[in-house]
Formats: C-alpha cells, structure tokens, sequence
C-alpha cells in the first residue's frame, strides 16, 4: 500500500517537474549575445553627427549652425539608413554583414553592426548609404517587419505614396532667404530618396575584431557638408521627386558627408 | 477509494497545467480560417490573391469594419469610406477630398473597386501592392494624418479590435495586420453585373437598349478610340497616359514617381466601370460631367509633348455623345452600388 502511495506521489512529482521543464523549453541554454562563438567578435558603429563644428547630440532648434555659404540653421531630425555593409580585411578580402539595415540618428551613439563578425584585423568598412536595393524592392515584406526593426515602416523613414524607404531626413529652421537675414525661422525638410540617390561609400581604418568581444568603429556624418554648394534659390523642402539641380548636388553631397573619426 | 480521487484530480490538474502553461505566450485563439468565397462576375478573371493573405470570412470583416471606422484618423472624424462612398462607386462627388481638419487634397478621390486586378495603385501609380495602398491615406497630412505607430496604438486599446485581430490573423493589433485587412476588404469589392455586363457576357440582349448599342459601337469603334485605353473587362489597359488636359501641368503625375521628363502629366488610365456615379472625373476633378468628357476628347486636347497619339480631334453629332453616354451609363453597376456587404 506504502509502496503504491509512493509510486504515485513520485509518478506526480515527475510530471509536475516535466511541466515546468516544457514551459521553459524555449528559455533553457538561450544564445548569449555576449558570448559569441569562438572566433567571432563584435562590430559596434560609434556613430555621431556632426554639423558645423559641433557634435549634434540633441535636436535643439535653439542651437544653430552655420553652412560654408554662412546660412544659419538648426536641426531637429537627423536620421539615415545604412545597408550592404562590407568589412575590408588586411588581404583586401571582404567579408559581407548579410541582411544588416541600421537606423542612425543624432540621438544615439552606438549601433550593433553584428556579433558573429570573423575575429581578425580589418582595415576598412564599406556601405551603401540608404536602403539597399534588395530592402527597396522586397516590399511585399515592408508593412512585416516588427516595430523594433530599423525597416520597421512605422519608423517614419518610408514614403507611402511613393513605395520605398527615405535614406536621410535632415529637418529644422534655417535663414532660407537668398539674402541671408541671419533669422532662423523658416521650417526646411531634406529628404533623400529613390534609387538613384543610393551612394556608396568606402572608408579606411584600421580595427581589430577581437574574439568574444567587441570593438567600434567610429564613423560621423556631416549635415553640414549635405549643405555645400547649394544655390540661394535651394527649395528648402525637397522631396525627391524630380530630380532637379540641387537635389543632384545633395546626392553627391550624400555620398561624401562620411568620414571616420579618433 | 478517497486517494484514488485525490491523486486522479491532482492528475488531471497537473495535466492540464501541463498542456495549458506552455502556451502563454501564444494568442489565445486559434483563427478561424473560413474561406471568403469571392463572387467573380462572368467574363472576369480569377483575382491573385498573395499567398499570405488568403481570403478568410473573418479577414473580410475585419478589414470592411476598419475602412468605414474613423478610427484611423487624427481625429477620428475621417475613414476611408468618408471620401469613397458605396453610392458613388467608392469615389467621392468632391473635386478634391476634405480630410482632417477641413484640409483639402489636391486629386479626386478615384474608385476603390476592382482592385483586385489592379497592378498599381493611386493616380501617379507609386504604390505596388493593396496592402501597401492603405497606410498612404493614413499618414497623409491632408487625409487621415495619423501615425502609422498611432494607428496601431489604438487599434491595440480599443475593446474590440484586438479580439477581432486575433481571429483575422491570430495576433494582435499590427500594420501587418492592419494593412493586409483593409486589402482583403478591398478585394471582395468586384463590380461586374452592369447591363452592359448582362448583355456581353449573359446572353441578356435587352440589357442594353438602342440608344446604347450605339453608343457601344461608338465606344468600340476607331472613330472615337476609347477602347484602346479603356480595355478589357475592366476598361482599363493600367498604363499612364497623358490625355491632353493642360499644356502645363501643375500636377506632373507619373513624373513624380519615375522622374522621367516623358512621364510628364500622365495619369493613370481608370476604369469606367460606374462611371456615371464617379464624377467629377479626371485625376484632378477638373470635368464636371461626361459631356464634359467626351467634348475635351472630342477637341483632341491640349498640346503637350507626352500627349497620347490617340487623342486627336473627331466629330459626334448630338445625337452619338447622347448614345455614347447612354452606354456609359449602363457600366452602372446597381447590384454592386447596392450590395448590403458593402455599406457601412
């Protein structure tokens, strides 16, 4: 009888402790990203916008910069996409970050380019500054994405009415006038769009990738230099759509306002 | 005997603890995948429907409580349906919509039928997808001008919604969701049972009376030319064509997506099915009536360098514009503007 009652309590113990373990499944030996696997390492961008000579780590609309063509502005949305992110090894060898988009803007630093990033000693990083065309034209995915996605459609970095993603937003107030007043006050919108203002950049540094750690890669983007060599009659609220004169010198600007930074 | 109990109900509570607690992060219902069965008209193609969104009873539902709820408006004044009416072919007898805020748009509001077939969406064509087609008006600051996050964010709040999604998708609230149900209402929306439907395609010879069989040989004939852009069973061939309405254009239409100069004041091409019901026509509600219509085409049209090579000057007399309006009035679909699974 003893022998029976014990059987049973045990047999009852057992699928109790199996229930827990079932619910845990998912949760038991979970990947650690901070613990990569061997040979692996982590690839952080160390990202800042700079703007005139400051650091814009705030969207101010009291701090003002000032263009090479003396325009004062402020800003009050930075933001771009970055994608095909390529590693340049010391053998001139490539190594391809697969399906990475990241979101940058003023207000943060760091962005995780990827945690399974070969350990070893790279001398350059190259990316597409905007959506790449595979992210462009998958757009059946788009409205899929979740909300912590960087192509997440709710990011207010996509056109609805012209199917694809906005690569830069730079917005604010500027002395818009062609005679500078040196007055702030005038609403502007840059924003960079469509295939053809995709740009692709290549910049060389030296970095290590460290197995089961981390190193960053320091990269800034100058608003100000998005700026250089626009004409005083600049619509200051571009789209682009048709592609006019100064959309075409933002696109060139677009390509050469990156740069590393110690 | 009482242990027997006692350990046979610890058991079966333990049991269903076993099977229930692992599923408490999954939605707690299991959609109800009835199959929508799409009415398709005699003489229609079978729509493609994407493999992700399957047409489901629930889905339809979901998506038709969405397109009339103002819900997804800054303000909660404005839903689809407030600038596509069921009684006027899903278009809107505005010239241009109003939207939140006494905010007025700058095209008319073209007809939200048949969109199953389309391959492109909006005047300028600059959207690919119906799914894709909906969150447009929902941000646009002169139409709904709400956060898609906003949207969301509601949707997730309201009493019945997130129950109503998790049947439709098995989720909650999401733009995924979101978008894929107002598509699957806007699919079912098929309008294809006019007289001239029932004459063509139903063996029904007194569908169309006399004044309208000529009007329908007008139609179809090289002197008038409409069929060649209005085509199909849709009376659309879906290209963008520049029809002559301006020497310039302040709205440069399909440019604006392609960004070629040739692109310059084209249109899409719309269906004229219902189109006795859709006025004020053109992409920018500049003609008041068909009569209107038919004397810009009959003119040939304003010079322009993108002009469609169709249109060129032809002469009617009174009496073919009255029978070819005769027949583009019976492209009126009364079955479809009246359908009770259509209205609000």
């Amino acid at each position: 009888m003893h022998k029976n009652l014990f059987f049973k309590i045990y047999f009852l113990l057992f699928i109790g402790i199996l229930g827990l373990a079932a619910c845990k499944k998912g949760k038991v030996n979970p990947p650690d990203p901070a613990t990569p696997p061997s040979n692996k390492g982590t690839l952080t961008l160390s990202f800042r916008v700079m703007s005139d000579t400051m650091v814009v780590n705030s969207y101010d609309t009291l701090v003002h910069y000032t263009s090479q063509s003396g325009r004062k502005y402020s800003i009050s949305l930075a933001k771009m996409y970055l994608s095909s992110i390529v590693l340049i090894r010391e053998d001139s060898s490539e190594f391809q970050v697969a399906g990475k988009y990241v979101l940058v803007d003023a207000l943060h630093s760091n962005f995780i380019i990827g945690d399974t990033i070969p350990a070893g000693k790279y001398i350059g990083l190259k990316f597409l500054a905007g959506v790449d065309k595979a992210g462009m034209e998958d757009n059946l995915n788009h409205t899929s994405y979740p909300s912590e996605h960087p192509l997440y459609v709710g990011n207010n970095m996509y056109w609805t009415w012209n199917t694809g993603y906005v690569f830069l937003k730079m917005e604010g107030k500027m002395d818009s006038s062609a005679v500078l007043s040196g007055q702030v006050n005038r609403m502007y919108e840059i924003h960079i769009g469509q295939a053809s203002s995709r740009r692709s950049v290549t910049l060389y540094a030296d970095f290590t990738v460290p197995s089961n750690g981390n190193t960053n890669f320091n990269l800034q983007a100058d608003f100000n230099h998005l700026l250089k060599d626009l004409p005083d009659d600049t619509n200051w609220f571009t789209h682009f759509g048709p592609l006019t004169a100064q959309d075409a010198q933002i696109q060139a600007n677009f390509g050469t306002m990156f740069s590393t930074w110690e | 005997m009482q242990n027997r109990i006692l350990f046979r109900t610890i058991g079966i509570v333990l049991l269903v603890f076993l099977i229930t607690g692992c599923t408490k992060d999954k939605p707690l219902i299991t959609p109800d995948m009835t199959e929508y069965s799409l009415s398709v008209p005699m003489g229609f193609p079978e729509p493609e429907i994407p493999a992700d969104n399957a047409l489901t009873v629930n889905r339809v539902a979901l998506g038709k409580k969405l397109f009339f709820d103002p819900i997804l408006s800054k303000d909660s004044t404005v839903s689809c349906g407030s600038c596509h009416l069921p009684s006027k072919g899903f278009a809107d007898p505005k010239q241009f919509s109003v939207g939140v805020g006494d905010s007025v748009g700058t095209r008319n509001a073209p007809p939200v039928f048949n969109l199953a077939y389309a391959h492109s969406f909006f005047w300028d064509g600059g959207v690919p997808t119906l799914e894709l087609q909906s969150i447009a008006p929902i941000q646009n600051p002169l139409e709904m001008h709400l956060s898609l996050n906003e949207a969301v964010q509601r949707l997730k709040e309201h009493p019945e919604y997130p129950e109503l999604f998790n049947h439709a998708y098995q989720s909650e609230p999401n733009l995924y969701a979101l978008t894929r149900a107002i598509a699957s209402f806007e699919r079912t929306l098929i309008s294809g049972n006019s007289p001239y439907d029932q004459y063509q395609n139903q063996g029904n010879n007194s569908a169309l009376n006399d004044s309208q069989k000529r009007g329908k040989d007008i139609f179809f004939g090289e002197k008038a030319e409409c069929f060649h852009c209005h085509t199909g069973f849709n009376f659309t061939d879906e290209t963008f064509q520049n029809n002559g309405i301006y020497e310039n254009y302040k709205d440069e239409g399909r440019y604006r997506i392609t960004n070629q100069v040739n692109d310059i004041g084209k249109f899409k091409v719309p269906t004229l099915r219902n189109i006795a019901l859709t006025a004020p026509y053109m992409h920018d509600g500049s003609f008041a009536s068909l009569s209107e219509v038919i004397d810009h085409y009959a003119s040939g049209g304003k010079n322009h360098p993108n002009k469609s090579n169709l249109i060129r000057q032809f002469d009617l007399s009174a009496q073919e514009k009255e029978d070819l309006i005769h027949f583009l009035e019976s492209l009126t679909d009364q079955s479809f503007i009246n359908n009770p699974a259509h209205q609000p």
